[in-house]
C-alpha cells in the first residue's frame, strides 16, 4: 500500500512537471531566421529589382530632410524602424539611415528592427515609408517580405518619387536593388 | 464461457449498509469535483472573456512600443479624424463611420467620500461611437452618461469589484472618483467580456479628470476582416503620428497567452488537490474492504468470480462517487457560476458550462474508478480460506 501510494504520488509529481502549456515563444534575437517569403514576387512588374546599385544614393535621413512631393530620389537605407517593418498584405516597406544602430540582445528589444532602445523621436526623424504602388496609385496587394531577399535589417537602394511629406516621407519606388542581406544578429 | 456478475442492488444495499462511510465517501467525492469545477470555471472564464471581448473586424490603433498594454499607451488626439479622412475600407453607417476614441485607464473607485482605499477598476472614456465599434455592448437599464455631468455607467461586475454586493450599483447610485461623486446613468450588459467589469464615462470627462489630452487608442471597425491590412498601411505611411495597428482579437489572445501561467498555476492546484483527494479515497477504500474481507471471501465460495466480486465493488465506488459528483456539479453551477473575479484591473465571470460540467462529471467518475481498484485487487488477492477466517 505504501509503495503503491508512494508511486502514485512520484508519477503526479511527473506528469505535472511535464505536462501544461508550452511556455511562450521566447525566442532570442539569435534565433531569429530568414522569413520565408510573405510576397509574390509575381505581383510586382519585373524591373522593379534592379541587379545594379543606382547611382547617387543619399541617406534617409538627408532624404527626409529635403523633400518634395514629386522629387525624384535615390535613398540608401536598412529595412527597419518598427516590430512591423513590411506591412502584411500591401507593398509597404520602412527604411530607416544607416546611421541609427538596431539594438542588441542584450536591450531586450522583441526584434532587433524594432530600434526600441532608441528614443521615439530620432526614429521617426529617421525613418521613411517605401511603397511600390499599381497603376491606380495604390499599394500593390502583396508584402515585399521575402520578394527578392528583402528581410529586416537587409540594406537596400531605392530610387522612386516622394509621394507625401504630409507628417512623414512616403516614398513611391520605380526600382529596388539589395545592397546587402540582413546580417546574423550578433555578427554585426 | 459467461461470468455471473452481481447484481447492481447488491452494490446499492452495500452503500446502504454503512450509512456514514458512506455520506463521508460522498463528502468527499462532492468536494473533490467542487474544486475540479472551480478550476474549470476560471480558466474557461478566463478564456472566454478575453475571446468574445474581441470583434473580428476590429482594428486597434495605439502608440508604438504599447502593444500589450492599452492602459500604456499614449497617442495623438487627431489619430481619430485623420483615420476617418484618410483610410479606406472603413465600415460606416447612415454617414457615421465606426471609429471610436478611447481613453483606458485604471482609477481608484470609492463607495464612498471618505473610503479610505479605492479599488483599482478600469475606466473606459468614450464617444457614442463606441456602442458601434463594440456592438456586444449596450446600456441593459438607464443610459449612456452626459458629457460635463459627472455620469458614468457600469458594468455588472464593477459592484462586486469594489466590494459591494451584486445588484447594488443601479442606476442613481454614486461612486467616487477623483475625490467626487459621479451618478450611475446605465448599467452595461457584455456578457463574458472584460467590459462587463467596466466604468464607461464620456470621453472629454476622463480626460479633464486625468490631465490629458492624448487618447489610448482609436477602435476602427473595417468592412471586413481583410481590412486590416489597410490600418497597417495608415501606421505604417504615417510615422508621425507613431501608431501601430493591431487587430482586436490579437491584442486579446496575446493577454490570454499572458494570463496563462496563472491558468496553469490554478490548473495545478487543482490536480494537486484532487490528488489528495484521490490518495485519501484510496485509504479510505482500503480501510472499508478490508473490513469486508470475509464477505468477499464468501462471494468466491459462492461461486462468484474474482471478475465479478471486482465489478461489484467498481459498482458501489462509481455510484458513490457519481452521487458527489452531480451534487458537486450542482452545488458548482448554484454557487459558482457568474462570480467576478478581479484581476489587477478589470475582473471575469467564473463560468460552469456545458464542458465544464462535463469535465467535472467526468473526474468524480473517475475518481470512482481509479480509487477503488487498487484496494478491490489487494483484497482479491487473499486466498478464500485465509479469507473467511479473518
Amino acid at each position: 500500500m505504501n509503495r503503491l501510494l508512494t508511486l502514485l504520488a512520484l508519477g503526479s509529481a511527473l506528469s505535472l512537471a511535464a505536462c501544461g502549456e508550452a511556455p511562450a515563444e521566447t525566442k532570442t534575437v539569435h534565433e531569429v531566421a530568414a522569413p520565408e517569403a510573405l510576397g509574390d514576387a509575381n505581383a510586382f512588374p519585373t524591373d522593379l529589382f534592379a541587379a545594379t546599385a543606382p547611382e547617387g544614393a543619399i541617406g534617409v535621413k538627408q532624404a527626409i530632410d529635403g523633400a518634395k512631393v514629386g522629387q525624384a530620389v535615390t535613398v540608401r537605407g536598412v529595412i527597419g524602424g518598427r516590430k512591423v517593418a513590411f506591412v502584411n498584405g500591401r507593398a509597404i516597406v520602412l527604411l530607416i539611415d544607416e546611421a541609427m544602430s538596431y539594438c542588441v540582445p542584450e536591450e531586450g528589444c522583441p526584434t532587433p528592427w524594432d530600434y526600441c532602445c532608441t528614443p521615439k523621436n530620432q526614429l521617426v526623424a529617421n525613418t521613411l515609408t517605401v511603397q511600390v504602388t499599381d497603376d491606380d496609385g495604390q499599394p500593390i496587394s502583396s508584402s515585399l517580405q521575402g520578394v527578392h531577399g528583402l528581410r529586416e535589417l537587409a540594406t537596400v537602394i531605392v530610387e522612386g518619387v516622394v509621394r507625401s511629406t504630409e507628417g512623414s516621407v512616403v516614398l513611391d519606388a520605380t526600382r529596388i536593388h539589395l545592397a546587402e542581406d540582413g546580417p546574423l544578429v550578433g555578427q554585426r | 464461457m459467461a461470468i455471473r456478475l452481481l447484481p447492481i442492488d447488491y452494490a446499492v444495499r452495500s452503500l446502504g449498509r454503512r450509512p456514514l462511510r458512506t455520506a463521508l465517501g460522498v463528502a468527499g467525492s462532492v468536494l473533490v469535483v467542487l474544486l475540479v469545477t472551480a478550476a474549470a470555471a476560471f480558466v474557461r472564464g478566463m478564456r472566454t472573456s478575453l475571446a468574445v471581448t474581441a470583434t473580428a473586424e476590429n482594428v486597434i490603433l495605439l502608440g508604438t512600443g504599447s502593444e500589450e498594454s492599452i492602459e500604456r499607451s499614449q497617442i495623438d488626439p487627431r489619430v481619430a479624424g485623420i483615420v476617418e479622412a484618410s483610410v479606406a475600407g472603413v465600415r460606416s453607417e447612415i454617414g457615421v463611420a465606426f471609429v471610436s476614441p478611447e481613453v483606458h485607464v485604471a482609477l481608484a473607485i470609492r463607495t464612498a467620500e471618505n473610503e479610505p482605499d479605492g479599488h483599482l477598476t478600469v475606466v473606459r472614456g468614450v464617444s457614442e461611437r463606441a456602442f458601434l465599434v463594440h456592438p456586444q455592448v449596450r446600456i441593459a437599464e438607464g443610459r449612456a452618461p452626459e458629457p460635463g455631468s459627472d455620469e458614468i455607467a457600469v458594468g455588472p461586475r464593477v459592484a462586486g469589484q469594489v466590494g459591494l454586493d451584486d445588484g447594488d450599483l443601479r442606476e442613481g447610485s454614486a461612486l467616487w472618483i477623483g475625490g467626487r461623486a459621479w451618478t450611475v446613468t446605465g448599467v452595461l450588459s457584455a456578457p463574458n467580456t472584460v467590459m462587463d467589469g467596466e466604468i464607461w464615462m464620456p470621453i472629454s470627462d476622463l480626460q479633464i479628470l486625468t490631465r490629458r489630452n492624448s487618447l489610448s487608442c482609436v477602435v476602427v471597425t473595417m468592412d471586413s476582416i481583410d481590412g486590416f491590412a489597410d490600418a497597417e498601411a495608415f501606421a505604417a505611411q504615417r510615422l508621425d503620428l507613431e501608431i501601430s495597428a493591431l487587430r482586436e482579437a490579437d491584442y486579446y489572445r496575446e493577454m490570454a497567452s499572458f494570463m496563462a501561467p496563472i491558468r496553469m498555476l490554478v490548473v495545478a492546484t487543482a490536480l494537486l488537490i484532487a490528488l489528495g483527494g484521490l490518495l485519501g479515497g484510496v485509504n479510505t477504500m482500503y480501510a472499508a474492504f478490508a473490513s469486508r474481507v470475509r464477505e468477499i471471501g464468501a462471494l468466491q465460495v459462492l461461486g462468484f468470480r474474482r471478475v465479478a466480486v471486482v465489478v461489484s465493488l467498481l459498482q458501489e465506488s462509481i455510484l458513490l462517487n457519481a452521487a458527489g459528483a452531480v451534487l458537486g456539479v450542482g452545488a458548482g453551477l448554484l454557487l459558482l457560476d457568474g462570480i467576478a473575479i478581479r484581476m489587477s484591473m478589470g475582473s471575469f465571470g467564473l463560468i460552469v458550462d456545458g464542458p465544464v460540467v462535463t469535465l467535472a462529471l467526468v473526474s468524480g467518475l473517475l475518481l470512482g474508478v481509479v480509487g477503488a481498484l487498487p484496494p478491490t485487487l489487494r483484497c482479491l488477492r487473499l486466498p478464500i480460506a485465509q479469507a473467511l477466517r479473518s
